[in-house]
């Protein structure tokens, strides 16, 4: 499995590696510790613990962590209860629209869309945060709530999801906004074939509720450099509809569309305080796994709940 | 310019379908499936791309091809200009039909009918086609519509004449037929014959087509006059177990001023005698020799017309073979002996005494010595004899003998013999009702010289009484008109027994009166009597079954490998299984071993038909009408083809089928076609490597 890529890093984050792991759990925590122990970090960067509780001591419980000076007021055994600091909901928003069935090669966009959010609830698992799911199409078709208990769930539920619906925003969201109502942590992992100012209004809405968005684009290297010569015709994945192209005149305007809306999600995110991470499908899991933890880290060092810098 | 059938040329609108098939399906692939058509939707272009059209190269040549398909269905044609000009009228087919019967013998008749020929294809141009026919009684065809004209005319110094009569109807017939193949504009037939008023009787399936030129060259023989010798008749006497025959020829005159001939007979080539013989005008003289002996089998002979036989040639011999045979002896059993009972049939074996018959009547059956010297038993209303008579009778037959047993009154089987007897003899059938012959088997020996028409006609015998015969393992020859049988035939052992179920005397029937009553007895006798019809000789043309032959001469039998000698030399093979020899030459033919010399083989003596010898010519003008064709023409000359090339109408249909541009149209049509097929799988090909290199690459 640790194979060595050309750039001389393991190749656990290759997509196309990870594709042949069929146990999500085993593949998120493969992803995860490779990319920690590759950058060398504490699993636990910038996590404190702070006191949460007492409870009476109970045999078996580890005596460093009685609190002696409450024995000494009350003469009896307590033990200190800690709860992480930034311990909070991450609610993973995972597109299973038809269009993210697409995959010029060996990984479709919603297999690597599943790695990615398995890396990252594992990722989040672990850093006790409490880990949620919605994944959608046209509605939302798998609801996991967020709980430090759920990691299991979630990544059975993103194993189930199968593209087959047309996509849509608006009734998905809408459930969401009605069912995630502590603040937290929202990964949106999608293609993102939408009108660019609707989404990133939309998704901008929840960062104005106070909590911290970040925006996942997924899309394959055929959909941005459009390789194709002959003429034949495009069939819609989701709508199925027909569409007779000459990609060989075309192409160039095609790329042009594509960069232009890629840009607008861009500045639209930006400008409504959502992190933006694009994502090839042909290349490894570092990009994300690193604009994630960079994302945490700012939200660990501002306080929930205020706008954080975009990236 | 012009069109045959313009109406094919509606099918240009069908040149809107590649074209709609350019535009409308131009990718007939699997779709490619792709995420989102979001911005593809949004360029402009799909219109665009839809309506353009790719490959013009493809779309021009599938056009064309389609346009030369319908150009060849509707037949273009050029009424004038260079082509027509080129073609002139249109090439020709000709068929050249050459009489080589043996009145071409006449004087120079034959070179000149040849010469006739020769100039016909030699005035032939570069585009003409020609066939030669030869014709007598059959035609033959030489050439067929070949357009290397110094063939036919090397072919015209190869060729005869024959032995054969002429006959008009079969030439013709074979001449329309290959003209009916060909694809020429103008057809032409050109009869060189003399024209024998003999030849032609209008046959309605001797026609050429409508249209078709029909020129006739009569070949002038000159004067008509000709003496010939038409027939021949051998009689026989036999004379101290010898036979002796007397041979009459006739000859004729067919010339308009008396003529006289020698005559000589000639047998085993040795000259007998020889007669001069003066005939009318038109008329016909008896030329009778004195008897000679017949000493051995197959004695060749030969009555020839020496002096005064100018004319023509092959009817101026006449040739026989003949062979003793000896009288038929038969005896005649009739319970009531010699008398009225037996009347006709007594008088019809001893007739003149000429017959080939000893006859003898006795009231019984003969002693063992008489019996076994007989060789034909008639039981004339008697009693098929019972105990050892009918035993002796029985063995007479099966041991080669024959058997006729003419029903009467008092005819009746012993049941120990009726097994032997191919029928049982029912009751006498008598009432108002009068019988007559319905049914004759034409095709056996006893009945087969009956067959032609006006050879004799059974039905007009009336049958008063007759015994109902129920045939068992017989042969019914005849049957009465309600179906019940007359004559009845079996073989036993190697002899015949026959059952007539009626008298052979005037008491039950009226066969006696009738002209048949005579060669019936005759040839029902002969046939018991195992002699078969041996004819002195046959006439060209002719077919005959040699293991017949050989059956009814007696105790002849075709040699191992024996082959055919022809007259003039010459031998033809023959199938041991099938004998047939087609005798199509006048002389003597011989059937021996091939190098062998036996002494009188088998020999065959062939006449022509003297029919050809009447050289009076018939009307050529009714001729060429009663053939058919638009345009006729009557020469006698070369100098025909100019004259008749003036009268044809060139029609649309000529020019088209002369020019016949539709051919190079499909053929181009074809080639455009392939072309494409080619093309586009080259671009097909070039496509599925491009979209292997894309899905590579992606």
């Amino acid at each position: 499995m640790a194979t060595r890529s050309p750039a001389g890093h393991t190749s656990f984050l290759d997509p196309t590696v990870l594709a042949r792991i069929d146990n999500l759990l085993l593949l998120a925590r493969t992803v995860v510790d490779g990319f920690l122990q590759g950058i060398h970090r504490s699993p636990y960067l910038g996590v404190s613990m702070d006191f949460a509780e007492h409870r009476p001591y109970m045999p078996g419980d580890d005596i460093r962590r009685i609190d002696w000076r409450l024995f000494a007021r009350t003469d009896r055994f307590y033990i200190k209860q800690f709860e992480a600091e930034t311990n909070a909901d991450v609610a993973f928003l995972f597109d299973m629209s038809a269009s993210m069935g697409y995959g010029s090669g060996e990984v479709t966009k919603l297999d690597y869309g599943r790695f990615l959010t398995a890396s990252l609830a594992y990722f989040s698992a672990d850093q006790k945060d409490r880990v949620g799911l919605y994944a959608f199409d046209s509605d939302v078709v798998e609801h996991v709530r967020p709980s430090a208990a759920h990691l299991e769930k979630v990544l059975h539920a993103i194993a189930r999801v199968q593209p087959r619906r047309e996509g849509e925003w608006d009734r998905p969201l809408a459930r969401v906004a009605n069912t995630f109502r502590r603040r937290g942590i929202i990964v949106v992992v999608s293609d993102f074939y939408h009108d660019a100012d609707e989404l990133t209004s939309a998704l901008g809405l929840f960062r104005a509720q106070g909590n911290d968005v970040v925006a996942f684009h997924i899309l394959d290297p055929a959909e941005i450099d459009f390789p194709f010569v002959q003429a034949a015709n495009f069939q819609d994945l989701e709508t199925r509809e027909l569409l007779p192209v000459v990609p060989e005149k075309y192409a160039s305007v095609y790329r042009s569309e594509v960069r232009a809306h890629i840009d607008e999600l861009g500045r639209g995110f930006i400008r409504h305080g959502v992190d933006y991470v694009l994502l090839n499908t042909a290349e490894p899991l570092d990009d994300a796994l690193y604009a994630y933890l960079t994302f945490r880290q700012r939200t660990l060092r501002a306080p929930a709940g205020r706008p954080g810098a975009g990236r | 310019m012009g069109f045959l059938t313009p109406l094919f040329l509606i099918g240009l609108a069908g040149l809107a379908v590649p074209i709609l098939i350019h535009l409308t399906r131009q990718e007939r692939g699997r779709p490619v499936r792709f995420p989102s058509l979001m911005f593809l939707e949004k360029i402009p272009f799909q219109e665009t791309s839809k309506r353009r059209i790719r490959h013009w190269v493809l779309l021009i040549m599938r056009l064309a091809a389609l346009a030369l398909l319908v150009a060849a269905f509707a037949r273009p044609f050029v009424r004038e200009g260079r082509l027509a000009a080129v073609g002139g009228p249109g090439p020709e087919e000709l068929v050249v039909l050459l009489d080589n019967s043996y009145s071409m013998e006449m004087g120079d008749s034959w070179e000149r009918a040849v010469s006739e020929a020769r100039s016909m294809i030699g005035a032939l141009r570069p585009r003409d086609r020609a066939s030669l026919i030869v014709f007598s009684e059959t035609p033959q065809l030489v050439h067929r519509s070949i357009p290397e004209l110094p063939r036919i005319l090397a072919t015209l110094d190869t060729l005869g004449t024959t032995s054969l009569a002429t006959r008009f109807a079969p030439a013709v017939k074979l001449a329309a037929s290959t003209l009916a193949a060909s694809t020429l504009p103008r057809q032409r037939v050109v009869v060189i014959s003399d024209f024998q008023r003999t030849a032609w009787s209008p046959d309605p399936d001797a026609q050429v087509a409508e249209g078709v030129v029909v020129e006739t060259v009569v070949i002038e023989g000159g004067e008509i006059e000709n003496l010939a010798l038409t027939d021949l008749e051998l009689g026989r006497q036999s004379a101290g177990g010898r036979d002796r025959v007397t041979v009459e020829a006739r000859l004729v005159n067919t010339g308009e001023s008396a003529a006289s001939g020698e005559v000589t007979l000639a047998v085993d080539e040795t000259d007998l005698e020889t007669v001069t013989a003066t005939v009318a005008p038109g008329g016909a003289e008896p030329v009778a020799f004195a008897p000679f002996t017949l000493t051995a089998q197959f004695t060749r002979g030969e009555v020839r017309l020496g002096e005064g036989g100018e004319g023509l040639l092959q009817d101026n011999t006449l040739s026989f073979v003949a062979s003793p045979g000896g009288d038929l002896q038969v005896v005649v059993a009739d319970p009531l002996g010699p008398g009225d009972s037996n009347l006709y049939l007594s008088g019809a074996l001893d007739i003149a005494g000429g017959a080939g018959f000893d006859a003898s009547v006795t009231r019984g059956l003969p002693g063992d010595d008489e019996l076994s010297r007989s060789e034909v038993v008639i039981l004339n209303g008697g009693p098929f004899p019972g105990g050892s008579e009918g035993d002796r009778l029985r063995a007479f037959v099966e041991d080669g003998g024959g058997l006729l047993m003419v029903l009467g009154e008092r005819s009746s089987v012993p049941s120990v013999h009726q097994e032997f007897l191919p029928a049982t003899i029912g009751a006498v059938s008598e009432g108002a009702m009068e019988r007559r012959i319905g049914f004759v088997d034409y095709d056996h020996a006893i009945f087969e010289a009956f067959r032609g028409p006006r050879s004799g006609d059974f039905s007009q015998a009336v049958f008063y009484r007759t015994r109902l015969l129920t045939e068992t393992d017989g042969q019914v020859l005849a049957r009465f008109d309600d179906g019940t049988p007359a004559l009845v035939e079996a073989q036993r052992g190697r002899g015949r027994v026959l059952v007539w179920a009626s008298g052979l005397d005037r008491f039950w029937n009226s066969l006696p009166l009738q002209p048949i009553y005579l060669p019936f007895v005759h040839r029902v006798t002969r046939h018991l009597g195992g002699r078969g019809e041996v004819l002195p000789w046959h006439l060209a043309g002719s077919t005959v079954n040699l293991a017949g032959l050989a059956e009814t001469a007696g105790s002849w039998e075709i040699p191992e490998g024996a082959v055919a000698m022809e007259p003039g030399g010459g031998s033809v093979p023959l199938d041991p299984d099938r004998p047939l020899l087609e005798l199509d030459r006048r002389g003597i033919w011989e059937v021996r071993p091939p190098g062998q010399r036996p002494d009188h083989p088998l020999a065959l003596a062939v006449n022509v038909d003297v029919s050809e010898s009447d050289l009076t010519q018939m009307d050529v003008q009714a001729f060429a009408v009663s053939v058919g064709g638009t345009a006729t023409a009557s020469q006698t000359g070369p100098e025909a083809a100019g004259a008749t090339e003036a009268t044809v109408e060139i029609r649309e249909e000529d020019h088209e089928k002369s020019q016949s541009f539709w051919r190079y149209l499909l053929a181009a049509a074809f080639l455009l076609m392939v072309s494409e097929t080619m093309l586009s799988n080259g671009l097909s090909r070039h496509r599925v490597k491009e979209r292997e290199e894309v899905t590579a690459t992606v």
